[in-house]
């Protein structure tokens, strides 16, 4: 048995960040930083039981620390606001225009036009990297079900962005951010 | 390519820098005080350091996590700990008696007779199953004036001048994938006196924590999780769910698997794991019993938990004891301030306290000793 506050430092140091970053995906930085101290906060009283690999486990708390705060303030903010309060210069320059069919504030639109459950989906896979059995664990469903929930977000998003680039043409360039929902 | 063939591509480009600078500032700048507050907050949380052993032994479910407010309260479930005030007074400790040891009015013979009384009327109980482990009790502890903001940077320190507390109820339901906690039920605040009271309101009656942390929140807080929340760990044995109903069922066969845990302890971790300097095995039976007594084992195992209790050195019994919610029951206690009170007829656990325990005597709620008293410790098939 290594010892307790070995393994507790060695989770911070390790998954703070990922975990913070979860957390800035949904809320202001101050917010996000109490989430994220707090979750490491529950990780020291539950040490003994978290599992292998801790990554799900410590994200299942913060979101359930910002789910169960923000559902009653009502001021957890949508990803794609969220995405624009953080862009900077280089997030937009280093959007490829020419790889990419649609502009970068149509591509977010099209994101921030999907359910919160199809963006969550979207984001743990590919933001932080976790498998579906792995993501699944964090939302609270099946590895099955969380594969079904990646593949209609995967859908639903490639008809947003078809629908953002049909008109393309037709449109006159937008200001980078604008079109984020809110 | 067409990255619209590609849609988790665009999402990741769509990532903004700012996410891993953002989490590296916060890490450098939160690094240094996370882990002050966790790896110290045994020592600042209560003045009572044998109130954290004794947390540190029930099952470890995780309780409210309503953001900032998980805090205290998954504190009293899972804390492990090592002893910071050993043999403190807590305030509100009766003349004559002493925090490591209560006032006992019966014999060693008399001791053991009441613990294998127990384990006979523990063993012949119904056994029962359900999908849900459900712990409803009713919580009394020290607490002090908190912080403010939603996420107080600093845990509640031990009122300086005056001796407060707070009584709430939570409920917890475990099954193997779920968990459902609700606390802060029916908060009460109170004082040791008046004149605590009174020196309370001459500080300006600052805001006093509570099991949902200095949120501000004072009521009933429902969390759920998508994962079970029953674990307890024998040394390496881990006891979930499922397996804590394979337990021994006779003392003998409990006594060699605890000897077997105890022995792969290394002293810091029979420190850690008992909240004593250097405890000895009697302690850490006493430890574990605290567990299994009040978790999702069988009539036989919590018999044999009595039955090993009965062969222990060092215990101690105190009869006809009241609990903060009037009811009676027999204390048994390690002989350093720790008890169980159990009722007489039913082997049950009615509480578990630091409360400095006499025979005769009735635990109060409003000092600086914990208490939890249970309502229930069932298991159900419906989570409500």
């Amino acid at each position: 048995m290594s010892d307790p506050k070995q393994r507790f430092t060695g989770l911070y140091d390790e998954y703070y960040r990922p975990v913070l970053r979860y957390a800035l995906q949904h809320a202001d930085q101050d917010c996000a930083e109490d989430v994220a101290s707090e979750t490491f906060l529950i990780a020291w009283r539950r040490l003994a039981d978290i599992p292998e690999p801790p990554l799900p486990w410590l994200l299942g708390v913060a979101r359930n620390l910002l789910r169960q705060q923000f559902g009653r303030a009502r001021r957890q903010r949508r990803l794609a606001d969220q995405i624009s309060a953080l862009t900077t210069e280089a997030d937009l320059s280093a959007w490829d225009t020419g790889e990419h069919v649609v502009e970068r504030a149509a591509a977010l639109a099209a994101l921030g036009s999907l359910r919160g459950a199809d963006v969550e989906a979207l984001t743990l896979v590919t933001w932080l990297g976790l498998d579906a059995a792995e993501a699944a664990a964090v939302v609270g469903c099946s590895p099955h079900a969380f594969t079904a929930r990646l593949h209609r977000a995967r859908k639903r998003l490639t008809d947003a962005l078809r629908r953002a680039e049909q008109p393309r043409e037709r449109r006159t360039p937008q200001p980078p951010l604008s079109t984020s929902r809110g | 390519m067409n990255l619209i063939d590609d849609p988790q591509r665009v999402v990741a480009d769509l990532r903004p820098a700012a996410l891993d600078w953002l989490a590296e500032e916060g890490y450098r700048r939160h690094r240094a005080a996370d882990l002050a507050r966790v790896l110290g907050e045994r020592a600042a949380r209560t003045p009572h350091g044998r109130r954290l052993a004794l947390a540190a032994r029930r099952p470890p479910v995780l309780l409210g996590a309503v953001a900032g407010l998980a805090a205290a309260a998954v504190a009293a479930a899972v804390v492990i700990t090592l002893p910071s005030s050993h043999g403190h007074q807590p305030a509100g400790t009766p003349a004559g008696a002493s925090a490591s040891g209560a006032t006992s009015a019966t014999s060693a013979n008399g001791s053991q007779a009441i613990l294998l009384t127990a384990a006979h009327t523990a063993a012949g109980r119904p056994a029962a199953t359900g999908t849900y482990w459900y712990v409803k009790e009713r919580d009394f502890e020290p607490t002090a004036p908190g912080g403010k903001g939603k996420y107080p940077k600093q845990k509640a320190k031990p009122a300086a001048d005056y001796t407060a507390a707070y009584a709430a109820t939570q409920e917890t339901w475990t099954s193997a994938t779920r968990t459902r906690t609700v606390v802060n039920e029916d908060l009460v605040f109170d004082f040791a006196s008046a004149a605590d009271r009174a020196k309370w309101q001459a500080a300006g009656s600052p805001k006093l924590a509570n099991p949902a942390g200095q949120s501000g929140l004072t009521g009933p807080a429902t969390s759920n999780y998508a994962f079970g929340g029953y674990s307890y760990n024998i040394g390496s044995i881990k006891v979930s769910l499922a397996t804590a109903r394979k337990l021994p069922t006779t003392p003998g066969k409990l006594d060699a698997m605890l000897r077997t845990a105890w022995q792969r302890l290394t002293p810091a971790q029979r420190q850690a794991t008992v909240g004593l300097p250097a405890p000895t095995y009697a302690q850490y039976v006493f430890q574990v019993a605290g567990a299994l007594l009040t978790g999702p084992v069988t009539p036989g195992t919590r018999g044999a938990v009595y039955g090993l209790l009965a062969k222990q050195p060092g215990l101690t019994t105190a009869t006809n004891v009241t609990d903060p919610l009037g009811r009676v029951g027999t204390a048994i206690g390690d002989g350093n301030g720790d008890f169980l009170v159990i009722s007489p007829a039913t082997a049950d656990v009615l509480d578990q306290t630091t409360y400095p325990v006499r025979s005769g005597a009735t635990i109060l709620g409003n000092t600086g000793s914990g208490t939890e008293a249970y309502l229930s410790l069932s298991w159900t098939n419906r989570l409500p």
